[in-house]
């Protein structure tokens, strides 16, 4: 530095002038370093510095347009930038005041970062005795990436005098400075959170919230191993109170405190705070209270899986085999009482523990790590296709084709050898059960979610109310056989009756073929109906040798000849359903690298695939935005479809607002829709959403049934 | 003999539902370690079970990252794998980048890149699916992972403790992956068992 400009701070210092900016600016900040796709400078806030006094400094780091910094935690990937710093010589370790940061998704990551101009303060103590002028070092490195990272660094050097520090000397830079210290996140304790609930997957966390936010909040982990950086946040916000569900860190865990900042950004405003998550919520809270906090109550969630446990009974999935099962006790309804009773008790317990089956294997797989939904066995082509072998069976076996000695709708013939048909009834509860999968009543969605995610006791009690509801209208008319002095008397229309009925089992087996052929191929489905053609055969052959063959030895030679077919069939479709399923889904993950990639459909709507990426830009774009989650084996899927947009009133009105239309298809699975779901709580589809631009914290939620003009009066909002 | 039947087939459509899909998990140090299957440069096919009874090393690479350059440059890379792989560990470095992402390599790139670097690894697989690195939830490069001769997953996370690019930083580092392979192979346990990897993203397929 030249004398000259010595001189002349000197007689700034002294305040008998005023400032040069220009110098100003040569004295208060160091050379920019260029590197790739960043440039950095060092900058001070005052420009003389005070003995005794910290003095605030600020690392400049301007990335390019797209590329990004980290912050002091990176996330999934990426590293922080490191600051050496030198104050005369002796380096000193001094705390980085981090600005807040944004979130960057990369691929299937998140990072915590900068995508624009950043300044990284430091306060550093100016020693007692510093001499006149002294040179302050740093010696930084960080990483810039955009999706590949490219390291940098840089030596930054600044010479100020020093003074007594009675009077303050801003230089040029201290207003940026000062903005980004108003900036920098409120310090712990201006804002209190609360633990609502926590599990071993999730922990729920509340905070005052006086109005609105523009987007969600966000918690940002200020350690690896808290929570799952890329795993949805889920807002909601009731009266003055938000929470957030954060799902915690699975692999590696932070075992300090939990700190971090929480970050609620408004319409121009960004509300930061330094935060940090209580280790367990007040222990004296029993569960019940805590669950009541959640957006259900469990004893409501209990009474709707109840509900729908009984409305499952009139799906055509379930109503044959329930129907025969009733008509078949009416025949012996003159009969022992006693004995009906314990049948009908049998078909519940057949029926809760394939349920409670269900349940623990759902929850086995979730904490296996799996993203799991309800639903998610028809995402499995092998599923599907064994489920259409079985109704195909059924059926037949409804239309009389072939009987087993111990099949359902004999089950009356075999009363009156009581022992082993209970056992039956108890078989026909786990069918029952099994035929009832595919047809989830539309409400049961929320208690399933439930059920799925919370704790292990109330998880089993809401699988238990489903399998209850199932159980009830036959449990019931066991117990009070009168009520179906209404029915005719038995007779041979109940022959016709049982022939009738295979008609709702081919329906549904059609409708899986349709789902099944949309998840593998066209040669899959030759497969699978050759299959169902050899087990055909197979019943059929089974029907005409097992009534010929007198002794049982020889029965055993029938039921040979149906295992080895339905064996046969079985390989003829399932050892390739599996490379079906691993085709579909790298040909759907394909399809996740170009977000703005849609199709029209036969309304020449155009559709966007869903991700997360392609609502926010829509979104930003101030378009409003429909999003339709949706599966093939979903039935009220299928129908909300054609009542909405087979409407060619309301096709126009989704034009007219520009509204951006969003399809989520979650016949296969997909992680990211799942985890879109879970963030509305459901776990399964149908799920339709309506996002407005001006509140895209606060998307309208559709029930699951929908009618034109619930949709109409949505968009009119708009 | 009829009932048998029924059970059986009912109990293997219930199986049928516990059937797994594919998605991006996080394994846990203690947990068995997935198992899969992956083709290497030399288009031999390696099965994790075949590395039964030995210590394995899963070794994320791209070599384009700057995090993976430290190490190969310094040849602190190529001397662990020497190292161990000489005291009879399996190091499989396994390269997840998807086709036209950073540092995907086809085999003869891949001999090429092991042949000028001079590296010791048993295995070099190719992974553009990223099946595996899904599976292992690998998320950085380099991502290392220590399996036992059980199959028990004993280390995962980041090579050393020192996350800077400088290539200075190698020599004083503390390596948790030697750390890790000496304490098994003295049937010790593990004291850093998991820590945050560092390092640049794998640039996975979606």
């Amino acid at each position: 530095m030249s004398l000259f400009i010595q001189a002349l701070l000197l007689v700034l210092s002294l305040g008998l002038t005023s400032q040069h900016p220009a110098i100003a600016e040569e004295s208060a900040a160091s050379e920019t370093v260029h590197q790739p796709h960043v440039s950095a400078r060092l900058l001070s806030e005052q420009e003389v510095l005070g003995r005794g006094l910290r003095e605030t400094f600020a690392l400049e780091l301007t990335p390019d347009p797209e590329w990004h910094l980290y912050w002091r935690y990176a996330g999934d990937s990426g590293a922080a930038p490191k600051l050496h710093w030198e104050v005369e010589g002796a380096s000193l370790a001094a705390d980085t005041l981090w600005p807040t940061p944004e979130r960057i998704a990369v691929g299937p990551f998140v990072n915590y970062g900068y995508t624009s101009q950043t300044l990284l303060l430091t306060e550093l103590p100016i020693p007692d005795d510093a001499p006149g002028e002294i040179t302050i070092r740093l010696d930084a490195e960080w990483l810039v990436c955009q999706e590949e990272c490219i390291p940098g660094n840089g030596e930054f050097q600044l010479t100020l005098p020093v003074d007594d520090g009675s009077s303050s000397q801003p230089s040029s830079h201290s207003a940026k400075i000062t903005t980004a210290q108003q900036q920098l996140p409120s310090a712990e304790d201006s804002l209190e959170l609360s633990v609502l609930a926590e599990s071993e997957e999730t922990v729920v966390v509340s905070f005052p919230l006086a109005k609105s936010p523009a987007t969600q909040p966000f918690f940002y982990p200020a350690h690896p191993g808290i929570i799952e950086n890329a795993a949805p946040q889920q807002f909601t916000r009731s009266g003055t109170t938000g929470t957030l569900t954060l799902q915690k860190s699975k692999g590696l865990r932070h075992t300090g405190p939990r700190e971090g900042l929480l970050v609620i950004r408004g319409e121009s405003t960004t509300e930061s705070y330094a935060v940090t998550v209580p280790t367990q919520p007040n222990e004296a809270i029993p569960e019940e209270t805590s669950s009541k906090d959640t957006p259900h109550s469990l004893l409501n969630i209990l009474f709707l899986a109840f509900l729908g446990g009984i409305i499952l009974n009139l799906m055509p999935c379930v109503f044959p085999v329930l129907s025969i099962k009733i008509l078949s006790f009416l025949e012996k309804s003159g009969k022992q009482s006693h004995q009906v009773r314990r049948h009908g008790l049998s078909f519940a317990a057949g029926i809760l523990v394939s349920f409670w089956i269900l349940a623990l294997s759902i929850r086995g797989l979730r904490e296996a790590g799996e993203q799991l939904g309800w639903g998610f066995q028809l995402q499995n082509p092998a599923f599907v296709a064994c489920l259409i072998l079985l109704l195909v069976a059924v059926a037949l076996n409804l239309f009389g084709v072939f009987e087993f000695g111990s099949s359902i709708q004999r089950l009356s013939g075999s009363l009156d050898r009581d022992g082993e048909s209970y056992t039956h009834s108890f078989l026909s509860g786990i069918l029952a059960t099994l035929l009832a999968t595919p047809c989830t009543a539309p409400f049961m969605g929320g208690a399933v979610a439930y059920g799925i995610q919370a704790s292990l006791l109330p998880s089993l009690a809401v699988f238990t109310a489903l399998a209850l509801g199932l159980a009830t209208p036959y449990v019931v008319l066991t117990f009070f056989p009168r009520l179906l002095t209404a029915l005719p008397r038995p007779g041979v229309w109940m022959e016709t009756f049982k022939e009738l009925m295979g008609f709702p089992v081919l329906l549904t087996a059609l409708w899986l073929l349709w789902v099944y052929e949309k998840q593998s191929s066209s040669q899959q489905l030759l497969a699978l109906l050759l299959a169902l053609l050899t087990v055909s055969f197979a019943c059929w052959g089974y029907g005409k040798i097992a009534p010929l063959c007198a002794s049982r030895k020889r029965q055993r030679i029938g039921m040979l000849f149906f295992i080895t077919l339905t064996a046969l069939s079985l390989w003829i479709c399932i050892p390739r359903t599996e490379k079906a399923l691993e085709q579909h889904t790298s040909s759907s993950t394909t399809s996740q690298n170009h977000p703005s990639e849609g199709e029209k459909d036969s309304h020449g709507l155009l559709w966007l695939t869903f991700s997360p990426t392609t609502v926010e830009t829509l979104l930003n774009e101030g378009r409003p935005v429909y999003i339709d989650f949706t599966a093939a084996w979903c039935i009220t899927c299928q129908v909300n479809k054609r009542v909405i947009f087979g409407s060619e009133e309301l096709r126009e009105e989704f034009r007219e607002r520009n509204v951006a239309l969003v399809r989520g298809d979650w016949t296969n699975e997909d992680p990211l829709i799942t985890a879109e779901l879970e963030k509305f709580e459901r776990l399964g589809v149908p799920l339709n959403v309506l996002y407005d631009p001006k509140y895209p914290s606060e998307p309208t939620v559709f029930p699951s049934v929908l009618t034109p003009q619930i949709v109409r009066e949505a968009l009119e909002k708009l | 003999m009829n009932r048998k039947h029924t059970v059986t087939l009912l109990l293997s459509l219930l199986v049928a539902l516990t059937l797994p899909g594919i998605a991006f998990a996080e394994i846990e140090v203690g947990e068995m370690a997935p198992q899969f299957t992956a083709v290497d440069s030399n288009g031999n096919e390696h099965n994790l079970k075949d590395f039964r009874g030995k210590n394995v090393v899963l070794e994320w690479t791209n070599p384009r990252c700057p995090y993976v350059v430290k190490h190969y440059d310094t040849k602190n890379m190529q001397s662990l794998q020497k190292k161990y792989t000489d005291k009879g560990v399996i190091w499989l470095t396994i390269n997840s980048s998807a086709e036209g992402k950073q540092g995907n390599l086809s085999a003869e790139e891949a001999n090429r890149s092991i042949a000028e670097s001079g590296s010791a690894q048993t295995a070099y697989l190719l992974d553009p699916e990223g099946k595996i690195g899904k599976m292992y939830g690998a998320r950085t490069t380099p991502h290392m992972y220590v399996i036992d001769g059980e199959g028990t997953l004993v280390y995962a996370g980041a090579i050393d403790n020192n996350s800077s690019s400088r290539h200075t930083t190698v020599a004083n580092a503390k390596n948790y992956v030697a750390e890790a392979l000496d304490a098994i192979m003295m049937n010790k346990p593990v004291e850093v068992a998991a820590t945050n990897a560092y390092g640049c993203s794998v640039k996975y397929k979606s």
